[in-house]
């Protein structure tokens, strides 16, 4: 027994450190922003958590960030899902030709990726000036410094990460069971409802849990978007810690603890669901 | 008259051709084996039949009716695929309802239905259970018995048993054979393994590359094969060329084609006996295998090998290098076209 657990000790010793990365980025600046949240000039106080629930202009950045994510997060999930399932009835040099571009794209976020919206889709966009050319009036107006226009690059950045993710679900669909709802009289709908939709779901929650997180924690494309002119809960992080006027870290701890805590409540939940659907995963 | 008719069936996977002209018919309530080596075509064949595959060329009749190119999910046919096919997410009962739904039969009708196929398979205990919780065996039986459910007209079961151990395979051999019976329902199996053949079919189809090369009953395959590939696959045959058995026996012209020669039907011993039309000949034993109550010998008969069964008895064992004679009677020694090559 004794050597048994020498042996399981040795083994732990190569995750030390991974174990001493994890401590000192992330449960130690943890610690430090939740007691910075309770403190004001040194003393203790409830007063930023007071002002994140009831200051208007923390509520609608926390607003519009639950806003832009989850809806980004949904339609992005639906573009995933339709087109994990053409690239996973497809073969052959199309399909290895996508996923490179997917590979490639889910990197190309941040920075470059507002530029290059700016670029399409700014004031004198390529594609708004196409729209001013020949009058179609959904491009000539696009305002991309807007919640609605930031929509858009919040959606395409959630395409790439979550069609790779919800291919190897795909993948896990067997024909025998389509051929077998086939043969009992089933059509597509019936099947996808039935059976591939469900079979899938612990794999589309999961996949919706990292949209989710990317979404609400993107920073840089917002930020070089609409700056200040659209509260959103990232920018006024950041803000609090790096203000031109005032730094506020108590309030900026405060804001980013709210944050921590809607990541954790939507994964919480849809792990409570995916717990449901993985009941009659195979073993 | 038939009630599953195949007319000149040809299918093609881009350049590869699978089936070339196949014509079978299946009579009602039969249990028709499709057997032959990988790639031969039985699956795709099968899965013509069921709608799952479109047919190349020709016609394919059901009780009566065309149906090349009726929809699958209007042919009424239940099927049992190798493995994998239970639906992951819902439990055995929910697996069995699921054609019954679709067919929208009335809830007491659907439960009292599912009862009795789980009772017909021997798993009313697990009605409640997940695909995953089941064994390899359990879900094939779960399998059967969604596929019969639904009352279909014919059942085709595409090597169900081959990912099955061998125990268990035997078991669930006659447990398959017992339900077909029961239900009088028609049949064709798929595999691959002749003896699993034998022993389930009424019909056996013997297909290679695409082609119908022999059918008959189990006994008329095994004892007449028409053809070395039938000779070989089917009962373990020597199969000699006209020059190899004259080698053999050492006379000439004895029979002008190939010849084929069921292991069991060649006696060895240490003496010669001189019998009354039957084939003797001396040779030298190469090795011996033993097959449970059988030992299997390859003898080396003027440089060609031959391969004798005897019954596991101590006055049949007989050493490697040993000298024996062999004797075959004359009836056993049967003409087969050597197909070409």
């Amino acid at each position: 027994m004794i050597k048994n657990i020498k042996k399981a000790g040795g083994k732990m010793a190569f995750l030390l450190p991974l174990a001493f990365i994890v401590i000192l980025f992330e449960w130690i600046p943890l610690a430090d922003m939740v007691i910075r949240s309770f403190m004001d000039g040194g003393t203790f106080t409830l007063d930023n958590y007071a002002s994140v629930f009831t200051k208007p202009v923390y509520l609608v950045a926390m607003k519009n960030s639950l806003w832009i994510t989850l809806s980004s997060s949904v339609i992005g999930l639906i573009i995933d899902f339709f087109v994990g399932m053409a690239l996973s009835g497809s073969k052959g040099k199309g399909k290895s030709l996508y996923l490179s571009l997917l590979n490639l794209t889910s990197t190309f976020s941040g920075v470059p990726l507002s530029i290059a919206f700016i670029t399409v889709l700014g004031t004198s966009g390529v594609f708004v000036l196409i729209g001013r050319q020949f009058g179609i009036d959904a491009l000539a107006n696009y305002h991309l410094y807007s919640l609605g226009g930031m929509f858009v690059i919040y959606v395409y950045f959630q395409i790439p990460m979550g069609t790779l993710l919800m291919l190897s679900a795909f993948e896990k669909i067997r024909k025998e069971w389509k051929e077998s709802a086939y043969l009992m009289g089933a059509g597509n709908i019936k099947f996808w409802t039935h059976i591939g939709i469900p079979v899938m779901m612990p794999a589309i929650l999961g996949t919706f849990n990292m949209l989710f997180a990317n979404a609400i924690a993107s920073y840089a494309t917002p930020y070089l978007l609409v700056n200040n002119s659209i509260s959103l809960l990232s920018i006024k992080v950041v803000d609090m810690f790096v203000g031109d006027v005032k730094q506020r870290p108590g309030l900026g701890s405060a804001l980013a603890i709210v944050l921590l805590v809607i990541v954790v409540v939507q994964i919480g939940l849809t792990n409570l669901c995916k717990r449901h659907f993985e009941k009659g995963a195979e073993k | 008259m038939s009630f599953i008719k195949f007319e000149n069936i040809s299918k093609s996977f881009d350049t590869l051709k699978v089936l070339k002209g196949i014509n079978l018919e299946v009579k009602e309530g039969e249990l028709l084996t499709l057997l032959g080596p990988s790639g031969c075509g039985k699956s795709t064949l099968l899965r013509c039949l069921a709608g799952l595959e479109e047919v190349g060329e020709g016609r394919i009749y059901l009780d009566g009716k065309d149906i090349t190119y009726v929809d699958a999910r209007q042919r009424r046919i239940g099927m049992v695929f190798q493995q994998y096919s239970l639906f992951p997410n819902m439990t055995v009962r929910k697996n069995l309802e699921f054609g019954l739904k679709i067919k929208k039969l009335p809830k007491d009708q659907i439960r009292k239905e599912v009862d009795e196929a789980l009772q017909m398979v021997g798993l009313t205990d697990k009605d409640n259970a997940y695909p995953g919780q089941l064994s390899g065996g359990q879900q094939q039986r779960v399998a059967l018995a969604r596929a019969i459910v639904v009352k279909p007209k014919v059942l085709l079961l595409d090597e169900p048993l081959s990912a099955i151990d061998a125990k268990l395979r035997k078991s669930l051999q006659t447990e398959i054979r017992r339900i077909q019976k029961e239900l009088n329902i028609t049949t064709i199996f798929v595999t691959h393994d002749q003896d699993e053949a034998m022993i389930m079919s009424d019909r056996i189809c013997l297909l290679k590359e695409g082609k119908l090369e022999q059918i008959g009953t189990p006994i008329e395959i095994y004892t007449e094969p028409k053809t070395t590939f039938a000779a070989g696959f089917i009962g373990n045959y020597n199969v000699f060329e006209h020059s190899e058995f004259e080698k053999i026996t050492g006379e000439k012209n004895v029979l002008p084609v190939s010849v084929a020669i069921r292991p069991e039907t060649i006696t060895i011993s240490k003496e010669k006996k001189e019998e009354a039309n039957a084939y003797e000949f001396k040779g030298k034993v190469v090795e011996s295998r033993s097959r449970g109550n059988v030992l299997r010998y390859v003898i080396d008969v003027n440089g060609i090998r031959i391969e004798a069964d005897a019954l596991f008895r101590s006055f049949s064992i007989f050493q490697d290098n040993c000298d024996v004679w062999l004797s075959v009677a004359k009836h056993d020694c049967l003409s087969v076209e050597r197909e070409a090559v």
